[in-house]
Parts: C-alpha cells; sequence; structure tokens
C-alpha cells in the first residue's frame, strides 16, 4: 500500500541547533507508528513540521491524500484541514471552555451552516447544532467523560485532561492522528488502560497513528513499527523486536542522563 | 427541545414587556427628559460595551480604540442626515458598514501584534481617525458639527440595543463564537484544530466596529450635537472600563457593567474630579477582589432564575 504520510531527508535548525537532520519516514494508511528517543531528540520538532507549526530547513514533508500535498508550503490549520489531528506534550485544552465545547469546537472545519445561519440562529444552524452536540456527547461517552460535559476543561483531573485532548482530535476526523507522549504522567495502570483505549480507536475511527513516547516499554505493545531518533537523527528503524535488541538504541537509551 | 422553545417565548415575552413599560413611562413622563437622556446613553454604552467585549473579552484582543468605531458610525449619520438629508435608516446602516470597513483595517494590525503592542496600534489608529476629524472642515473641525437632526426615539434605541445582544450572544454560541473564544484560550491549539486565526480575528473586529457604529450613529441623531473630542482616548477607556467591570467574557456582565458606569456618571454629572477619583478606586477594588469581573464568564440564564429558585425552594422546606 502506497504511504499516507512521507518525511523526505527532512530536517529542521534553530539557530546552530540540528533539531531533525535528514530523517527519512514513512507512515501508511491503517499503521500504528512509534517515535521513540530521549529528551531533546526532536520528536516534538517532528510533529511540529508535520503540523506546519515549523517549515522544514530542507527535505520533503508530503501527505498523500486523494492528492499530494506538500506539508511544507501548507499553514497549521490547512493541514489539519486535510485530516492530520494531533495532541501536545504539554496539554493544551481550552481551558475556560467547558469539556464538551472543547470537543465541539473541533468539529468546526465540518461545520456546514453559515455565519448568517449563525447570528440567527435558523432552523439550519439548530438543526446542526444539535447534530454536533449528540455527535460530540457520543465521543466523550468513549472516553468515559461525558458526565463531565458542562464543566471547564481545567477542572478535570489530569489523566482526563489529556483524554479530552484525544477526543477532541478525533472531533476533527482525521485520516492521521499524532500523539506527543499521550501517556506522560500517567501510572502504569492509567498508562495501559490508554493504551488500549488508543488501539480501539484506532480500529473504531479507521486512523493512521503516529505516536511518540519517551518510555520504550509503552509502544513495544501496540506499534508495529517504531523510529527512533537520538540527538535529532534517526538512528533505528523495524518491529519491537528489532528495536529492543537494537544496540545503538540501547546505547542512546543508557547514555541518557 | 421544548425547552429551547419556551426559553425563546420568554425572551420575546421579556423584551416586549421591557419595551412597553419603559414606552409608557416616556409617554406619561415618568422618565422626564434628563432620565430619558440618561436612559439612551446607557443604551448606547451597552452596545459599545457588548460589541468590544466580542473583541476584547471572547477573542482576546485588548482593543483601546472602540471610540474610533464609533466616531465614524457618528460622523457618517451626521454627514448624511444633515448635509445630505438622507433618511435615518440609510444613514444607520451606513455607519455600521463604514466602522466595518475601518474594523477590518485595524483587524489586520491583530494578525501580527498582540497584547499590549496591540492594545497600543488600535490606540494609535483610534486617534488617528479622530485627528482627521478635527481637521475636516467639511464636518466641523474641532468645533464640531450642531443641529443634527434627532431621529432617535425610544423604538429606534431598543430595536438596536437589543438586536446587538442578541446577535452577539447568537454569534458567540456558535461554531463560529466558539472558534473565536477557542483563539483566546490558547491559538496555537486552536490552529492545529482547522480555525484559521486570521480569518477570526479580523471577524471579532469587523463585527465588534459595525455595531460600535451603530452607537455612534445613534448617538448623532439623538444628542444634536457632535465633537472629534468626545471620541478620544478617555471615551475608549471607559468602554474598556465597563467591559472589565462587568467581566471579560459575560454579555450579561458588560450590560451591567455599562449600566453601573453610566449611573455612576449620572449622579456625579456636577462633580466630574470625583466621578474620575470614584472610577479609579472602583477599578481598583475589582481589580483587587474581583479580577474576572463581576460576572466572569457567567451570563444570566433562565436556567440559572430556575436554580436559584430550586435553591430557594429548598432552603425554605428546611
Ligand atoms: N522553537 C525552538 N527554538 C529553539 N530550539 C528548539 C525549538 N524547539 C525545539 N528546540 C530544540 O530542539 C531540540 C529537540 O526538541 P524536541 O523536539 O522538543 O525534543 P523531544 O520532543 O524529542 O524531547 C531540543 O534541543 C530543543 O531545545
Ligand atoms: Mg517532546
Amino acid at each position: 500500500m502506497p504511504p499516507l504520510l512521507t518525511a523526505n531527508d527532512v530536517s529542521k535548525n534553530f539557530g546552530g541547533l540540528n533539531a531533525i537532520a535528514n530523517v527519512n519516514i514513512e507512515v501508511h494508511p491503517g499503521e500504528i507508528v512509534g517515535l521513540i528517543g530521549p529528551n531533546g531528540a526532536g520528536k516534538t520538532t517532528l510533529f511540529n513540521l508535520i503540523t506546519g507549526v515549523y517549515i522544514p530547513s530542507g527535505g520533503q514533508l508530503k501527505l498523500h491524500g486523494e492528492v499530494e500535498v506538500d506539508l511544507a508550503k501548507a499553514s497549521p490549520h490547512e493541514i489539519a484541514g486535510m485530516g492530520i489531528a494531533r495532541t501536545f506534550q504539554n496539554i493544551r485544552l481550552f481551558k475556560e471552555m467547558t469539556v464538551l465545547d472543547n470537543v465541539m469546537l473541533a468539529y468546526h472545519v465540518h461545520i456546514d451552516y453559515s455565519l448568517w445561519d449563525a447570528i440567527f440562529h435558523t432552523p439550519s444552524y439548530i438543526k446542526s447544532e444539535s447534530e454536533l452536540r449528540r455527535k460530540a456527547i457520543e465521543l466523550l461517552d468513549i472516553f468515559d467523560m461525558a458526565n463531565k460535559k458542562d464543566i471547564p476543561a481545567k477542572n478535570l483531573p489530569y489523566g482526563q485532561q489529556r483524554r479530552l485532548e484525544i477526543a477532541r482530535a478525533l472531533a476533527l476526523q482525521p485520516k492521521l492522528l499524532l500523539l506527543d507522549e499521550p501517556a506522560a504522567g500517567m501510572n502504569p495502570q492509567e498508562t495501559a488502560d490508554l493504551m488500549k483505549l488508543i488501539m480501539w480507536i484506532k480500529d473504531r475511527f479507521n486512523l493512521t497513528i503516529l505516536l511518540i513516547e519517551h518510555d520504550m516499554s509503552v509502544v513495544m505493545g501496540i506499534c508495529q513499527r517504531i523510529y527512533v531518533l537520538d540527538y535529532g537523527k534517526l538512528i533505528a528503524e523495524g518491529t519491537p523486536e528489532d528495536i529492543k535488541s537494537n544496540p545503538q538504541v540501547i546505547k542512546a537509551y543508557l547514555g541518557e542522563d | 427541545m421544548a425547552d429551547k422553545r419556551r426559553n425563546l417565548i420568554r425572551n420575546i415575552v421579556t423584551l416586549a414587556a421591557i419595551y412597553a413599560i419603559i414606552q409608557l413611562l416616556i409617554s406619561f413622563d415618568i422618565i422626564d427628559q434628563h432620565l430619558q437622556l440618561n436612559l439612551f446613553l446607557l443604551c448606547i454604552n451597552i452596545i459599545l460595551a457588548v460589541s468590544l467585549n466580542l473583541i476584547t473579552g471572547f477573542t482576546g484582543q485588548f482593543s483601546l480604540g472602540h471610540a474610533g468605531f464609533m466616531a465614524i458610525g457618528a460622523y457618517v449619520s451626521a454627514v448624511m442626515t444633515l448635509k445630505l438629508h438622507l433618511p435615518f435608516p440609510l444613514a444607520i446602516a451606513a455607519s455600521a458598514v463604514s466602522a466595518a470597513i475601518v474594523g477590518v483595517l485595524v483587524g489586520i494590525p491583530t494578525l501580527r501584534l498582540r497584547g499590549d503592542y496591540l492594545a497600543i496600534a488600535t490606540l494609535g489608529l483610534s486617534e488617528i481617525i479622530r485627528i482627521i476629524a478635527l481637521n475636516i472642515d467639511y464636518i466641523g473641525g474641532a468645533s464640531g458639527l450642531a443641529d443634527i437632526p434627532r431621529y432617535v426615539n425610544w423604538p429606534w434605541i431598543f430595536a438596536m440595543t437589543a438586536g446587538t445582544i442578541i446577535i452577539i450572544y447568537n454569534f458567540i454560541h456558535s461554531s463560529y463564537g466558539r472558534a473565536c473564544i477557542a483563539i483566546r484560550e490558547d491559538d496555537i491549539a486552536a490552529e492545529s484544530m482547522g480555525i484559521d486565526i486570521a480569518h477570526y480575528k479580523i471577524l471579532a473586529f469587523t463585527i465588534g466596529a459595525f455595531f460600535a457604529g451603530i452607537a455612534g450613529s445613534l448617538y448623532a441623531n439623538y444628542f444634536y450635537f457632535l465633537k472629534p473630542n468626545a471620541f478620544g482616548f478617555m471615551k475608549s477607556i471607559d468602554i474598556l472600563v465597563m467591559v472589565v467591570f462587568g467581566g471579560l467574557g459575560s454579555i450579561t456582565g458588560s450590560v451591567v457593567g455599562a449600566a453601573a458606569l453610566t449611573l455612576l456618571s449620572m449622579v456625579l454629572q456636577d462633580l466630574p474630579t470625583l466621578r474620575m477619583i470614584l472610577y479609579a478606586l472602583l477599578l481598583l477594588v475589582i481589580m483587587l477582589y474581583r479580577p474576572q469581573g463581576l460576572l466572569g464568564n457567567a451570563e444570566l440564564s433562565w436556567k440559572l432564575l430556575k436554580r436559584g429558585d430550586k435553591d430557594a425552594a429548598a432552603t425554605n422546606s428546611k
């Protein structure tokens, strides 16, 4: 099957620092691909390149949908509209908005009523909003949060904030979901539950997932393939078994701290 | 759904009642000329505060130039009615549209500037508007325009005030409004959710300016006189204080803020110095003890009232 996302010799420099250096990556439809590496390896930077927050210093980043798109030339909101959704390593919820509004906001690109409908609350607005609300609650239900829909997002406990961020990303109805350390700060039980949930939503919503994780053991169970970054360079690629026994990977992780 | 319908009927009945009662009080001269003037001023301030709240409270764009939009509306309306003898409905529509067009222009710097810088830029633009008005002889220069026909009566004021509140409330409670609030909350996350930030910031400025233009038109065609200096820096601050006092992000708050500060001005009309001191004190107290403003981001609603009833009933039954 042709890849959904390709990074071809991609680099990103910050001043003198090569945060990403000549990285090649392919993500195929339906895969869960892991992106691991020590702190500062460049994992988040790669997400920021894919989502258009940064422009690559070199190389090519392409999304292969119905048409091929050069991600370096698209702005973040356009890329989101093409079906790439993400979560953030440092949770970025709309804190003062309710849990439900956080999710409803993300349906924005699929809204079919006009500004006119909005300011006069026409039947088309009413119909569309109630449908949207139903969908958003359904989504929150999957994450066991429907009962918290009316509280401000900032009042959720930490673990649920992380889950809400994933729910919000799903509301965008993406093809490709980028998760940046979704289990950070969770205990082993919560982490295991979350990984199960990720597997489940992948099948339920027909997703392709690229998953960043700092802790290697977390992704071993659910990823089909794993890329390992260290100091901006790709040092290994392969199945979890390959990665586990790769001497370079072991060295990178042992050399940490 | 049935709930929504009931609330809609309640809202319509409440609005009709407010309209009718005040109309009656005016007819029987219980609301005399002096009171009426202040009532109209209050309504104009509500329009200004609610429309600024859309820009600053909901979308998070710190603007110090709202009086500039009002000035555009006021002068366009005055010129069209006084000099060109055009009908008022046409004048008020033109006022709103001209202010909105300037709103687009003011919105453009918001794409690059944030916070304090944006505040200074908007302040600068509104000062430019004032200074241009000062220097055009056709519109009276520094001495302004006089004998502007008075077309504004209670039905006009009421319709425009209610219309502003309803339209901005509806906007906020739609996908468009959620996008604006999301930008205020976290612009990077908003972009990653597919929101075109530039588009919505400009939209907020355009809509905000549109209604400030209406406020200006009402002002011009009620008060007979117009002077550039009525739309200076202090007027923008005045409007901002109403919004901050009531609560950034609450439309009810803006109405309450406008009411409180218009009342304060009315009571202290003859003591302008004391008024300024009280103003400053009031702001200080709010900043220290309730920085989110009187209402924070809460809105008055039927549900809230009902819950209040239930709470009261619960305490009574104990
Ligand atoms: N905007 C930026 N400006 C300068 N340096 C940056 C920026 N973003 C990331 N970096 C640097 O790039 C390197 C990779 O960071 P990051 O991608 O966040 O690592 P990871 O997510 O793998 O922990 C780090 O050394 C970091 O300090
Ligand atoms: Mg990171």
